[in-house]
């Protein structure tokens, strides 16, 4: 299902002017009937729990099977502009 | 299990980072006291919002009006206060509610979000569980509270068994506490360990101890209500592999978990 709803948000990515290319390289989770994209995070000197929060993907993008809405999050510029 | 959580270096730049105080709100505090000021200020912004939320659900635009007003004073303060003290991060992920995003009841057939069919005073649910305790500010069952006394602060551990504890009692403290919990298993024993808000003493060195010792990652907290407090982090993966493990779970603090792997994409 995972493909499906990524192709809904390549679509959603295309009609609000996001990049394509930025979205190939989120990470993508389906959690709890939410499908989301998230920018991976990285930091230097991360070291397993100790960096746990600071190491957390951000939500690019919020697909809610359910109600088959597609929400922004304050990452999306950031990450998909 | 008893080795230090921090360097000597590292000793030397928290003391000093400690040393400095900051005024807030007439007061001298320390960066460690200004810490533990946010975690407060993100717990109550977390429930004055459900509130209102709550409120507006069942149509009670006053009352839901009254509680975003508080709602958007904490996060004033918040704001405030994160940008007065070095070191202090916006967490805005470990802010947003369970309700953040979800479309009105009547413009979506549901809109995956709790009816609300008889008054908040008039609830009747078991205590201890995440979610009443997130929402709705229940107490801690009694084996919950046990855990928690055996569990102070930072880094704190305590072995017990299998059968006196689960990850849902975890998300219960999380929930109470707003600071991450941690759940290891070896045979019949169960070792917890208490973080904070954003992290647990839990290193790649010392997850590889621990896996020598016989313990698999049985799972740990994110505080927070948000799915997205669920997405596993680069470092929960790299702590997968010291486990020679495939999965481990992330709770949040209403009880929703998620079950992440070391190759998900």
């Amino acid at each position: 299902m995972k493909e499906i709803y990524f192709e809904k948000l390549k679509e959603y990515c295309l009609n609000n002017g996001l990049s394509l290319e930025k979205l190939d390289k989120q990470e993508r989770y389906l959690i709890d009937g939410s499908f989301m994209t998230a920018n991976p995070i990285k930091i230097p000197n991360s070291d397993g729990l100790k960096t746990d929060l600071a190491t957390q993907p951000k939500p690019t993008l919020i697909y809610d099977v359910e109600t088959d809405t597609i929400s922004e999050t304050e990452y999306t510029d950031l990450y998909l502009r | 299990m008893t080795e230090p959580r921090y360097s000597e270096e590292e000793l030397k730049q928290l003391n000093k980072q400690n040393a400095k105080t900051y005024e807030i709100d007439g007061k001298r505090v320390t960066g460690y006291e200004a810490a533990q000021m946010q975690r407060r200020l993100e717990r109550e912004y977390r429930k004055a919002q459900t509130q209102s939320d709550i409120f507006r659900e069942s149509g009670n635009d006053i009352k839901a009006k009254d509680y975003k007003s508080k709602a958007t004073a904490i996060k004033t303060t918040y704001d405030d206060l994160t940008d007065k003290v070095s070191g202090l991060y916006n967490s805005s992920e470990r802010m947003r509610t369970y309700f953040a995003g979800a479309k009105p009841l009547t413009n979506g057939g549901g809109g995956g979000i709790m009816r609300i069919s008889s008054p908040i005073s008039s609830r009747k649910h078991p205590t201890g569980t995440p979610e009443g305790i997130e929402l709705f500010g229940d107490k801690l069952n009694s084996r919950q509270t046990l855990l928690l006394d055996n569990l102070p602060k930072y880094d704190s551990k305590i072995i017990v068994s299998k059968r006196k504890v689960s990850m849902r009692d975890l998300s219960a403290l999380t929930a109470r506490e707003n600071v991450e919990f941690a759940m290891f298993t070896k045979g019949n024993e169960r070792l917890i360990i208490r973080g904070d808000a954003g992290s647990v003493n839990i290193d790649i060195r010392k997850a590889k101890e621990l896996a020598e010792k016989g313990y698999k990652w049985s799972g740990h907290t994110h505080p927070g209500s948000a799915k997205a407090v669920l997405l596993p982090s680069c470092e929960d993966r790299e702590i997968l592999k010291c486990f020679n493990q495939k999965n481990s779970v992330t709770y949040n603090s209403i009880g929703k978990h998620y079950v992440f792997g070391e190759d998900e994409k």
